[in-house]
């Protein structure tokens, strides 16, 4: 209780203050100690300034329900207040959600949602199952789980065509108690097993559905205990099936998805060293006599060592932030038998004795990405803090005191969630290390020139498709620096957008010697008569500066030729980041036609001018 | 006694978002307008997480006041 109060207290002092990162934390603590609605209603009627650095967003999220959502719902507006996202949340009537798909004037595609999420339990899509099994004593017949699923499915697919938004379905929870009892498994298809396949077949229906994610309640019900996750009472009285408990864990789990819909994930985790990655100070205890390994507590270390791995699995990078001297520090991580991560596993390496904030603003640098993409993880409360105070916008993982709990603490963040991962995100660790050898290369050319040959660079045009159209997306949501308009265009409105008649939309893939770089560019275009006009246009901070533009603007100008268009137009609106974008029309002697608040439109007449491709960039069209 | 009242008060405070000075023992869902069905939902799970209770749909429907909580509360404990 009294670690309550004084935290609540240091709340409403930094918020006082506007020491709004430190709130945030703060606020994530009370949560964390006191998970209640008044704690909740608290963070959402007080946390409302925008965190420095931290573009705040506006993400409204739909709720069709079929029972009792609402305790949940100050929990979750106060968990997303901390990553500076402002929820604006509607509710639908009880059991109304077909009607409220279906009918697409109800109130729910008016409010036009960016999230929708379908609450809905066992009991109601599947009564046969929950209350007995009649319907399914065909034991076994082929065709029951797809009977059984297909009216919610095709109110999803619906859904899907209607709108935009993202949607989250809440997976089917088993009962406590089997209502065949220990039976139930002796069936030859029981009601356990039954929905474990409802589960199965709805996951599987999610992954081929684009924008479409499966929120596995039955697990996270599991994780917690279905004891106490129920609660019959307010279940039977009120339509509120969850225990007061256990609400914060619905809100939890609903931010793992709602962080990164709001872009709000992190690219970079920087971490600390000394008992954070092993156990002592190499400094004193040298090489050998840090803690890590099999066994404890050097397997508390050796936990969090694999958690940070299965992060850098995602497509995070992963950079060393450490106070030490640089040749202990690497002794061990390169020449400790039982350390999992070694250095190469890190993007940028920043072992001295310089301030932190320093060292993280020098790897947001070097790793070209803005400082609000960190997240910080270090075992010093001390450090933590004074990261929240001077740079605000970076996201500091609290950790525990015991390092048993430092792997799990840092798994639960939802900065690092991603909905889906595409090679490019799984290859990117390599990428940069890739990067680094051609910086050497650029070094050694004595022209320009010589050194765009000397990258044997070769394009792909990739249109629209099941295997692009997540990293194209991506790359609108996530590019800032090299983007002429910066929209964002979530999957769904990228296939949306494709299947329009006037409309080209391509990607374009760069392979040199050093490797396969991926998708790195992206280009949208509206033809109107005998105008193309560039909607979205923007490049990889990859491979920024080594004339990919120019080819990306050669082919579109391809395109306005064969479909007959006398000029090429595209605006370049201002934003806080994307000035190495400014100059790229004008560089192509497109000329500036309009001005405006937020830009300049520039346009190419296609009469008198011609944009050659660079001889450099070999062409494989397919 | 008296304590508790004043916990409480904190409780409906931050709960319903409204000022601490206009709450009295005698507030109630009849002169609180947030307090109402969906309000009083929210109230019951509040009060059994801040002091570790039960509440049953009998206890539930006579949480009508401060005064009325308060008496619950100290029973309980």
């Amino acid at each position: 209780m009294d670690e309550i109060f004084q935290i609540k207290t240091a709340y409403k002092t930094a918020v006082d203050e506007n020491n709004l990162a430190v709130a945030a934390n703060l606020a994530s603590r009370l949560l964390s100690l006191s998970p209640t609605l008044g704690t909740a209603q608290l963070i959402v009627n007080t946390l409302t300034q925008e965190i420095p650095g931290r573009l705040s967003v506006k993400k409204k999220v739909a709720f069709l329900r079929s029972y009792t959502v609402e305790p949940a719902i100050p929990l979750m507006r106060a968990l997303s207040r901390i990553y500076g996202i402002d929820l604006i949340v509607k509710v639908g009537a009880f059991n109304a959600y077909t009607q409220e798909i279906i009918d697409t004037s109800s109130w729910l595609y008016q409010f036009d949602p960016d999230i929708v999420i379908i609450a809905v339990q066992t009991r109601d899509i599947a009564p046969s199952v929950w209350y007995g099994l009649t319907d399914v004593r065909r034991d076994g017949a082929p065709g029951v789980v797809e009977d059984l699923l297909s009216p919610i499915l095709s109110l999803i697919v619906q859904l899907r065509t209607s709108s935009n938004a993202a949607i989250i379905v809440q997976a089917f929870e088993q009962p406590t108690v089997e209502n065949a009892g220990l039976m139930d498994s002796r069936r030859s298809i029981g009601q356990s097993e039954l929905i474990r396949e409802m589960n199965h077949c709805l996951n599987r229906f999610a992954v081929s559905c684009s924008g479409v994610y499966v929120l596995d309640y039955d697990g996270l019900i599991a994780r917690h205990g279905r004891l106490q996750w129920v609660d019959e009472k307010k279940w039977l009285t009120s339509r509120s099936p969850i225990s007061a408990d256990c609400l914060i864990y619905i809100a939890r789990e609903y931010l793992r998805f709602i962080v990164p819909l709001s872009n709000r994930q992190c690219k970079v985790l920087a971490v600390d060293l000394d008992n954070t990655l092993w156990g002592g100070v190499v400094g004193e205890d040298g090489v050998s006599g840090i803690l890590i390994g099999q066994e404890y507590p050097g397997a508390a270390y050796l936990a969090m060592q694999r958690a940070i791995l299965d992060i850098r699995d995602r497509g995070v990078l992963l950079a060393v932030s450490s106070k030490n001297n640089e040749a202990d520090a690497l002794e061990a991580l390169d020449k400790r038998q039982e350390m999992l991560l070694r250095s190469h596993h890190f993007a940028a390496i920043r072992i001295n004795w310089k301030d932190k904030s320093q060292n993280l603003r020098e790897i947001a640098a070097e790793l070209n990405v803005g400082i609000e993409n960190l997240a910080f993880v270090d075992d010093n409360p001390v450090e933590r803090h004074r990261i929240l105070l001077e740079l605000p916008e970076v996201t500091v993982i609290d950790l525990p005191p015991d390092p048993s709990g430092y792997a799990a603490a840092l798994r639960a963040s939802p900065v690092f969630e991603r909905l889906s991962v595409t090679a490019e995100d799984r290859n990117r660790g390599q990428y940069y290390a890739e990067q680094r050898d051609r910086k050497q290369l650029e070094l050694s050319s004595t022209s320009l020139e010589d050194f765009y040959r000397s990258l044997q660079m070769s394009a792909e045009i990739v249109s629209v498709g099941p295997d692009s159209v997540a990293r194209i997306a991506q790359l609108t949501q996530k590019t800032n620096q090299f983007n002429m308009t910066t929209r964002r265009y979530s999957e769904s409105e990228v296939l949306s957008l494709n299947e329009r008649a006037n409309w080209q939309l391509f990607g374009i893939r760069i392979v040199d010697r050093f490797g396969d770089n991926g998708i790195v560019g992206v280009v949208f275009l509206h033809i109107l008569d005998d105008i193309v006009d560039i909607d979205t246009f923007l490049l990889s901070c990859r491979v920024i500066g080594r004339t990919v533009e120019t080819a990306m603007l050669a082919y579109c100008e391809e395109i306005a030729r064969s479909a007959g268009c006398k000029r090429i137009r595209g605006w370049f609106l201002q934003t806080r980041k994307n000035d190495p974008a400014s100059q790229v029309y004008c560089n192509h002697r497109f000329e500036c036609v309009e001005r405006s608040e937020s830009g300049i439109l520039w346009e190419l007449n296609l009469t008198d001018n011609s944009i050659a491709s660079p001889e450099w960039i070999a062409k494989q069209f397919v | 006694m008296s304590e508790s009242i004043e916990r409480i008060k904190q409780i409906i405070e931050d709960l319903f978002n409204i000022d601490d000075t206009t709450l009295n023992a005698d507030s109630s869902a009849l002169t609180v307008p947030e307090w109402d069905s969906m309000g009083q939902l929210m109230l019951v799970l509040e009060l059994e997480q801040q002091f570790n209770i039960h509440i049953s749909p009998e206890e539930s429907e006579k949480l009508t006041s401060i005064a009325a909580i308060a008496e619950l509360v100290a029973g309980a404990n």
